[in-house]
């Protein structure tokens, strides 16, 4: 117990170096929390956890970024914010990425991890003065909320996992578990050990971004999204807007995997990507939404693909010409969100009406996103070099495209079949 | 520097409209019902780049730091329309 001069007890607290370095510990594992959801996404086969991760990360994004401001302001600036950080902590985030199954990858961020993080939440909540450090109260204070709302949602991915899934995936559990425990926790003020690299999940090598997106083995197999031929009604063009709509999660999980594709860009560039990528799933879900209120089953009905990253891969682009590729789709689409608004409200279908709005006006931010990033890597002085990379990542898709119709490679056959038989069953119904 | 009196600008597929002295480009095309893309207003989605063939277009010179458009493209002549102000009659090719 210790007494001021007065007598009087005072209260055990963090002083500005110990509070700042808690938190930039915290930002840290927000930061790779959210690379790791970003980056596995494209590989992720559970579709509640396919559907939901891209909120998750985004939200991460947003308390990382709070986090860091919140370091910088203490002793501003402090400068080592991004460097320098405990190579224990470190060396346990880096490991979950490399998580071989759904369910160890799912259990691995969200009965390990983040009831660690909420805890550690929690006890500097406790620790913290109320005045000196308000500012870092009110910070943690919002992100408990959020974390409070969507661990709920991630053990709701769990629940979904196959029971043997989730038994074959407990010695990864384990292991991270021990991973934590030796590097004294989140907060890195428990006992210390050596890292379990004798533990049979230990020493497995780094995750590589895949370059296919993973879907759901039930769903049939399918190679292109977009019927070959253009619609010629109104409940044609409905269907075939939303099932393209529906097809955008690709637009999510390619950005994802930028997190770990190009790890060396400024830290703008990974909250941009966060919010980028949520965008785009939030643009599936609404495509989604659609076509289940239509009666057509996803990946059945549908065809549930990657195509544009599967064009930039199969004809030898890589990351670069994946982000040029989406800013490519990006930059016409305003032109194209004014028309087709105008034209599902004229057809009184004000739902789509309303989502192409709100689509339209997410790409304003994408455009932006995608020409700053484009500009930071190409060079500022070379608008000629970017626009010739935009060019050539359109004619990648274009080209692939046309060749899987003209080698009738694009299985769409027996989707075009149940596609009019829906549209046909809705006309009967007066 | 001050415009007094309106001018006209002529786009390249051959649509014409008035801009008021102080008046944004883009939002003098709307007024008029041309069809110029567009989309952020805020000279940020370059959806609006337009490359002024002849006269005389500037960006409002408060805001031109915070636009996205490098400079290497405005001393080609490119201009974001929604960020513009005309000081001459002109001719534009939406688009890049």
């Amino acid at each position: 117990m210790t007494t001021d001069t007065f007598g009087n007890y005072v209260e055990p607290r963090h002083d500005v170096e110990a509070s700042s370095g808690l938190l930039k510990r915290l930002y840290l594992v927000e930061r790779e929390q959210m690379r790791a959801l970003a980056a596995k996404h494209i590989a992720i086969e559970l579709w509640s956890a396919k559907n939901g991760m891209p909120r998750h990360w985004w939200l991460a994004s947003r308390h990382a970024d709070s986090l860091r401001n919140r370091v910088l302001e203490l002793r501003y600036p402090r400068r080592d914010v991004d460097k320098d950080h405990d190579r224990g902590l470190s060396g346990f985030l880096g490991e979950l990425a490399k998580a071989e199954t759904d369910a160890e990858f799912l259990l691995g961020i969200y009965t390990v991890l983040r009831p660690a993080l909420i805890d550690a939440y929690r006890a500097y909540l406790t620790e913290a003065d109320p005045i000196a450090d308000a500012p870092s109260i009110y910070a943690i204070e919002h992100i408990l909320f959020d974390e409070e709302r969507t661990q709920p949602e991630g053990e709701g991915f769990i629940a979904d996992l196959a029971e043997a899934d989730v038994a074959a995936a407990q010695p990864w559990v384990d292991y991270l578990g021990q991973y934590l425990t030796s590097i004294g926790g989140i907060a890195g003020d428990g006992e210390r050990a050596d890292p379990p690299l004798d533990h049979p999940c230990a020493n497995r090598p780094a995750y590589v971004v895949p370059e296919k997106c993973v879907r759901p083995r039930e769903f049939h197999p399918a190679r292109v999204e977009s019927p070959g031929r253009p619609p010629e009604n109104h409940r044609e063009q409905q269907v075939w807007y939303a099932i393209d709509h529906a097809n955008e999660v690709w637009a999510a999980e390619a950005p994802g995997g930028f997190m770990v594709q190009m790890p060396h860009l400024p830290w703008n560039f990974y909250t941009d990507v966060a919010r980028w990528s949520y965008d785009e799933m939030r643009h599936a879900q609404l495509g989604a939404r659609r076509l289940k209120a239509w009666g057509f089953e996803m990946g059945v009905d549908y065809p549930m693909v990657g195509d544009p990253v599967d064009a930039i891969y199969e004809m030898g682009g890589g990351p670069l010409e994946l982000l040029a590729l989406l800013y490519y789709f990006e930059k016409d689409a305003p032109a194209h969100r004014m028309v087709t608004k105008k034209e599902f409200g004229a057809m009184d279908d004000t739902d789509t009406a309303i989502d192409t709005d709100y689509d339209w006006a997410d790409e304003a931010i994408h455009l932006k996103y995608g020409f700053t990033w484009l500009q930071h890597i190409v060079g500022a002085d070379k608008p000629d070099e970017l626009k010739a990379l935009v060019e050539r990542a359109g004619e990648m898709w274009n080209t692939w495209l046309a060749e899987r119709w003209d080698k009738e490679e694009d299985l769409y056959g027996p989707y075009m079949e149940r596609i009019e038989a829906r549209i046909a069953a809705a006309a009967s119904v007066p | 520097m001050t415009v007094m009196t309106a001018v006209t600008i002529r786009t390249s597929d051959g649509q014409a409209f008035e801009v008021e002295p102080g008046e944004i480009v883009l939002d003098a095309a709307m007024r008029q019902g041309v069809d110029i893309p567009y989309s952020c207003r805020s000279g940020t989605c370059r959806t609006c780049l337009s490359k002024v063939l002849s006269g005389r277009i500037e960006h409002e010179a408060e805001y031109a730091d915070d636009l996205m458009i490098g400079p290497a493209e405005v001393a080609e002549g490119f201009r974001l329309l929604c960020s513009s102000l005309a000081y001459e009659d002109a001719e534009v090719e939406p688009g890049w």
